[in-house]
């Protein structure tokens, strides 16, 4: 298996270090990362990570927003994108669900769940 | 027969007869066989009976049969030498002779009889054949009856006198003609003469009346009777008619027929309206008895209502005197009839109008009206006996008898009503009222859903008029926003179809000038005892506000909740991972975990800092510590405060101050001063100034910082000074703040009487201008910088 590829996006320099730190202290995984909507579909498109980890209250172009940009492109779509957010009850979650996402992950996150929970949310393992 | 001869001679004759047979068988002996010695003696027997009789013939029998036996059979000549085997031819002569005799003698008889007869025939005969001619001209005399023979086929036969007088033919002209020439072509056509024939042919006898035609064509009524004739041997020999001419006594009959049968028409005819009149009386007389009844229980109904109507009834004669005072009269006036009949009017009416009233009064009596509505425009009054007024209603007509003038006033006492209706009218008013001053739009719908009341706050609140939406739908006129109709819709019709009773619902409207309102429809339906709509009330309360206010505050907590949880993320997230013992805590990202962790700390106490900081300022629960102040010293601490950062930031602070004196609380005034300049220097390029002043304005002190930064779109110079409303939401984190900086100065300033605004052009700068009052505020000394 090889090893996997997470664009985490989010406009706070320090949660996108944290998550970065996370992912890849617990799973070892490759962490690359994006300050806005902007760039993540720079990023996404250049990139092709596994999985795409995104904020969704962003100023400028928001989470729900830039998904639904990443749908919109042909190269991005068939990327798995889960939510990074405050607002994850079950009615937000279902919304989300609907329009397309994989899943969310409440913040504050757990540091050392986050990584378990990407995977079991998109059905990998975690050597 | 014509004589008879004496006997002696009849029997001699017969002895003679006997003695000449003796002899001529005497004489025959020898021819004639000698055991047959009677036979000859057959002729004396035969002729004795013819000439003589029985008696003689059976005296010739008896003759012959002893003459014969004794002279050819007995052998000594006697008869008692008779031998015995001559007895029976003896006996049978004896008895031969007794049948012809017997024979002969009834032959004679017969003959005799015969010859009776026919001389009778032959008179008869005579008789007839006279009786016949008298008959026959019996019948050609008689003058009035035609009588007339026919044959078998009708062929005239006989015609007499009466037939010649009644059908105008001579005898010579018809006799041989067929009888059917007296009947009417029409009779012939229907073969009615063959018909008459056959019927007398069959029955004997035919009769028939009907016309006959004359030889001069003229036509008669005849009654015609035909009978069949027949001869002795029953054969039809003809038949006679008998024509009598009845056209007299048939125009007699027929002239009495016409008579009698109008007789009886006019009998008819007179029976028949005889009955009528009678119906039509007894009619009259019923529905007379009817209508007296019906009078006598109307009378006795109309005294009955007049007697105890509540209303007063009283009659006045010609010069105003009472002469009818009915029970309700006596209740109302509270005099007894007794005391007032006779009395005048004026008794019952207030002293101030009875002279007016009297004239009113007289005025009816002279016009053509019979009936009036007494003071239609203004209340009359009554008088009761005890002196009391009391407001009333009435009506006045007049009655002519002959020369006597009756006025009467049927009367009402009205103020228990007039009571009703002031209190009625006091609630309307005061209904009215509460609905036209109350802060909710009241707005009224009818069954068909028009609007029927729209209150002052209604006009207020929605900007039209009530004229110009009176009778108008909803959907009439720009009134529900397009996509709140069909709720609004729905919820009007579960009201009107009684599925609810009340109910509350929101939905945005628009204004006359086309704004949008958030409005709260308080609604109750009234329906009918059938359950149809009766009217529909809504109260109206605009709740744009409070929408708003509930938008803002929703976004409020929503983004609070996002400003909190950031710094608590990256704390929760880098202490966990140190704490987890995966990382060395020494390491590169150990220590840069520990320092987001005590970072992220110190941006969530400011946070929290912050808000507690406002809140306990817009609630008041911190008060403002105002001293006086010279407003150089607060600008120069502020600069103070900010000279590290702005050098670190390369911006430049000028200052222009004045020498004014102001009463505040300082650390909050330099709180604003140095919240205004640390925005100013955040956004400032490098090398820019940003000049802090302030000057006197009358009773004021102006303060601005104005600096050369990006400037604030012209949207947001308001909102600005709202909580967490940078202009870019990423700010706060950029540049450090909690995005309540301003909103604090504004409470601030709002709590000096102040007040904090800002001008900007995009790209230019932006100068934040706030005002503090100063009753000591002089303007600058001439260049007087500091």
């Amino acid at each position: 298996m090889t090893t996997k590829r997470i664009l985490v996006v989010d406009n706070e320099q320090y949660i996108q270090e944290i998550a970065q730190i996370c992912l890849q202290t617990v799973a070892n995984w490759h962490v690359v990362t994006a300050s806005s909507g902007r760039e993540a579909l720079v990023v996404a498109e250049a990139q092709q990570p596994d999985a795409i980890l995104l904020d969704v209250m962003m100023p400028e172009m928001d989470g729900l927003t830039t998904f639904q940009k990443l749908q919109d492109n042909s190269a991005t779509q068939h990327i798995p994108v889960l939510l990074l957010t405050a607002k994850a009850q079950a009615s937000d979650l279902r919304r989300y669900t609907d329009l397309g996402v994989r899943g969310a992950i409440a913040k504050p996150f757990e540091p050392l769940e986050l990584a378990h929970q990407v995977a079991q949310i998109l059905g990998w393992s975690i050597l | 027969m014509n004589t008879k001869p004496a006997p002696l001679i009849v029997y001699g004759i017969v002895v003679l007869l006997v003695v000449c047979t003796v002899i001529v068988r005497l004489s025959l002996n020898a021819v004639l066989p000698i055991d047959t010695p009677f036979l000859l003696f057959l002729v004396p027997v035969i002729l004795s009976t013819y000439w003589g009789g029985f008696a003689p013939g059976l005296f010739a029998t008896l003759l012959s049969g002893l003459v014969s036996s004794a002279l050819f059979l007995s052998s000594g000549g006697s008869l008692l030498n008779l031998d015995w085997s001559h007895t029976l031819p003896l006996g049978l002569f004896l008895a031969e002779g007794g049948l012809l005799t017997w024979f002969g003698t009834k032959l004679q008889t017969a003959k005799r009889q015969t010859k009776v007869s026919q001389a009778q025939a032959k008179q008869y005969q005579n008789q007839l054949s006279d009786s016949e001619q008298q008959f026959r001209s019996l019948v050609e005399e008689i003058n009035d009856y035609a009588i007339f023979m026919l044959d078998i086929n009708g062929k005239i036969e006989t015609w007499n006198k009466g037939a010649e007088h009644i059908k105008g033919y001579q005898a010579n002209e018809i006799l041989g003609q067929n009888f059917s020439c007296f009947y009417p072509p029409e009779d012939i056509q229907n073969d009615k003469p063959k018909r008459a024939l056959q019927i007398a042919r069959v029955q004997g006898r035919y009769e028939d009346e009907g016309w006959r035609i004359r030889k001069d064509g003229s036509r008669f009524w005849a009654n015609v009777i035909i009978n069949a004739l027949h001869d002795e041997t029953g054969n039809l020999r003809g038949f006679a008619n008998v024509t009598r001419d009845i056209t007299d006594r048939r125009q007699a009959a027929e002239v009495l027929n016409q008579s009698k049968d109008e007789l009886e028409m006019r009998v008819a005819e007179r029976t028949a309206e005889l009955v009528g009149v009678n119906q039509r009386l007894q009619m009259e007389l019923d529905e007379r008895k009817q209508i007296e009844s019906a009078l006598r229980v109307s009378q006795a109904r109309f005294a009955g209502i007049l007697e105890i109507a509540d209303d007063a009834i009283i009659s006045i004669d010609a010069n105003q005197k009472i002469t009818l005072f009915n029970q309700g009269a006596e209740r109302i006036f509270g005099y007894a009839a007794q005391d007032v009949i006779g009395q005048p009017l004026d008794l019952l009416l207030p002293t101030r109008i009875a002279q007016a009233h009297q004239q009113h009064v007289n005025e009816f009596d002279r016009t053509a009206a019979k009936a009036r509505r007494m003071a239609e425009r203004r209340e009359i009054f009554g008088r009761r006996c005890d002196g009391t007024e009391f407001p009333a209603e009435a009506s006045i007509s007049k009655l002519a008898l002959g020369t006597e003038k009756i006025l009467t006033v049927i009367l009402r006492d009205v103020s228990e009503r007039k009571r009703s209706e002031q209190a009625l009218q006091d609630v309307l008013q005061r209904l009215n009222f509460h609905v036209e001053n109350s802060p909710l739009a009241v707005i009224e719908w009818d069954p068909l859903l028009r609007v029927s009341r729209w209150s002052l706050a209604a006009e207020r609140m929605f900007g039209w008029q009530a004229e110009e939406v009176l009778g108008k739908n909803a959907s009439e006129w720009q009134f529900i926003f397009q996509e709140d109709v069909e709720a609004a819709n729905q919820m009007m019709a579960r009201l009107g179809s009684g599925l609810e009773q009340r109910n509350v619902s929101l939905n945005r409207n628009h204004r006359k000038d086309g704004s949008i309102l958030y409005c709260e429809w308080y609604n109750s339906v009234l329906l009918d005892t059938a359950g149809n709509m009766v009217s529909l009330l809504s109260l109206v309360q605009d709740v744009t506000d409070r929408q708003q206010i509930e938008r803002m505050k929703d976004e409020f907590v929503s983004v609070v909740s996002h400003e909190l949880r950031t710094p608590l993320t990256s704390i929760h997230g880098s202490l966990g991972m140190l704490a987890s013992g995966l990382l060395d805590a020494d390491s590169e990202t150990g220590k840069r975990l520990l320092h987001i962790a005590v970072d992220s700390t110190e941006r969530l106490v400011r946070l929290v800092n912050d808000i507690l900081d406002i809140e306990r300022i817009e609630t008041h629960k911190v008060t403002m510590a105002k001293q006086p102040c010279i407003v150089a010293d607060l600008m120069t601490r502020a600069i103070d405060t900010m000279q590290a950062f702005a050098e670190k930031s390369e911006v430049i602070l000028s200052v222009t101050t004045i020498p004014a004196q102001i009463t505040v609380d300082p650390d909050r005034i330099i709180q604003v001063l140095t919240n205004l300049l640390s925005n100013a220097i955040k956004f400032s390029p490098k090398g820019a100034t940003i000049w802090l002043s302030a000057a006197c304005q009358e009773d004021q002190v102006l303060f601005q910082v104005k600096d050369q930064g990006r400037g604030i779109p012209a949207d947001r110079l308001e909102s600005i000074f709202e909580r967490f409303q940078q202009v870019d939401a990423s700010d706060s984190r950029n540049h450090d703040g909690t995005g309540l900086g301003l909103a604090i100065c504004r409470s601030i300033v709002h709590q000096h009487e102040g007040k904090i605004w800002v001008e900007s052009q995009l790209g230019q700068g932006s100068t934040f201008y706030f005002t503090l009052p100063s009753s000591h505020c002089e303007p600058p000394a001439a260049g007087d910088p500091q």
